[in-house]
């Protein structure tokens, strides 16, 4: 991606295997990356303003549209992708919806949808990418 | 009915009369056959969420491997299509990695799975489908139809889990009912009779409207249904309940109209007569 396409993606995910996997996925597209193991690692992180944010959606505390929620009553508005293998996938679509600026992917994602998700949100602006 | 007659005594211990009690234990037999429907009812329940927990956790477990798999692999091509073969070793090792965690998940499904062997015994099959046939009376709204049991050969005795064979039945006559809603003079018979190589064939035949080729295609595959409200495992459950009891399921068509399921059992007294 160019310099303006670049995008500053964090992403929280329990498990070391998806986060990874993805962190590698984005960066090798041109992305920078930011990952953290839990929900409350992201909350207590000094950087907590990310382009746009990816999130696991079962995960131990809190699931991810209960971060998501959390993050929009704390007024964050940058754009939330909820990944989720659960067979509830609509239920949760229909909760994240009334979020805004929430979408919802069922596991595994398809590198394009993963791609348009975050190609999809103009830079906000916010810190540019270390290194 | 029961009967008690007791004698009336004076104070000196003559008898100057008796007692007669007549009890209704029609009530009795009803309540007692209601409780009985209602555990093997509780132990379907518990069995179905044990089964529907055990899908959820599967599902999980399976999509963690599965999605950092294809991630990895997405990765590898655009490192390819680059040219920077020099970080593709470490992606490609985590793939191997992740094939073998997902398989470790397959090996647990195969323990869960072996788990029901210990409770194999042989079983009279006339008790065994006649519970199965209550069980379906008590639990699904059958709208007039006909469950009927063919005389079962005397004595015959198959080697299973009685509650694991009565799940199949249970799923084949519900399928059966819900197929035939709206047929005139649905009717469902189970019949039992004695294969060859030491097997016993039961089937279940219904005068429904019989399976369309693309759906039985797909009979049973987990996760495919016709059904608005159904999750499409019923009849792979089924499938791989009798496959792990040793039989085989498989569907004809009744020449009268409708579908029949058949599937095989070990016969319990093969085991004691020698192989001709």
């Amino acid at each position: 991606v160019t310099e303006t396409e670049r995008r500053r993606v964090a992403m929280v995910d329990d498990d070391y295997a998806v986060r990874d996997s993805i962190r590698l996925l984005l960066e090798v597209v041109g992305h920078c990356v930011e990952t953290f193991a839990s929900p409350a690692d992201f909350l207590n992180s000094a950087t907590r303003k990310p382009s746009c944010l990816i999130l696991d959606y079962r995960m131990p505390e809190m699931t991810g549209l209960e971060l998501a929620k959390r993050l929009r009553a704390d007024g964050d508005k940058f754009p939330i992708l909820l990944i989720t293998g659960s067979y509830s996938t609509a239920a949760i679509a229909a909760r994240a919806s009334k979020l805004g600026a929430v979408r919802v992917l069922t596991k595994p994602p398809a590198e394009q949808d993963l791609l348009d998700f975050i190609n999809g949100h103009p830079s906000s602006g916010n810190e540019p990418c270390a290194g | 009915v029961s009967v008690t007659i007791s004698p009336i005594r004076d104070a000196g211990g003559r008898i100057i009369g008796a007692s007669k009690i007549i009890r209704d234990l029609t009530d009795r037999n009803a309540r007692e056959r209601r409780i009985q429907e209602l555990q093997a009812e509780l132990a379907h329940v518990r069995r179905l969420t044990e089964l529907g927990q055990f899908v959820s956790m599967l599902v999980h477990e399976v999509n963690q491997p599965l999605t950092a798999i294809a991630t990895y692999a997405n990765a590898c091509r655009r490192l390819v299509t680059v040219g920077d073969f020099a970080r593709l070793a470490t992606p490609l090792d985590r793939i191997v990695e992740q094939t073998s965690r997902a398989g470790e998940i397959v090996q647990r499904i195969r323990d869960f799975v072996k788990k029901s062997d210990a409770l194999m015994r042989p079983e009279d099959m006339s008790h065994v489908i006649k519970e199965a046939i209550a069980l379906t009376k008590t639990c699904v709204k059958d709208d007039g139809v006909t469950l009927e049991m063919q005389r079962v050969p005397t004595g015959l005795q198959a080697e299973i889990d009685k509650v694991q064979v009565q799940q199949v039945l249970f799923n084949l006559l519900r399928n059966g009912i819900e197929a035939m809603r709206g047929q005139p003079r649905p009717k469902i018979k189970v019949a039992t009779k004695l294969a060859r190589e030491g097997m016993i064939e039961i089937s279940v035949a219904d005068t429904g409207p019989g399976l369309a080729d693309e759906v039985r295609a797909k009979l049973f595959q987990p996760f495919v249904t016709t059904k608005k409200d159904g999750m499409g495992i019923g009849l792979s459950v089924c499938k791989a309940i009798v496959e792990s009891l040793a039989g085989r399921l498989w569907v004809d068509d009744n020449p009268g109209g409708g579908t029949i399921f058949r599937f095989t059992l070990l016969h319990a007294q093969d085991a004691n007569t020698p192989t001709r």
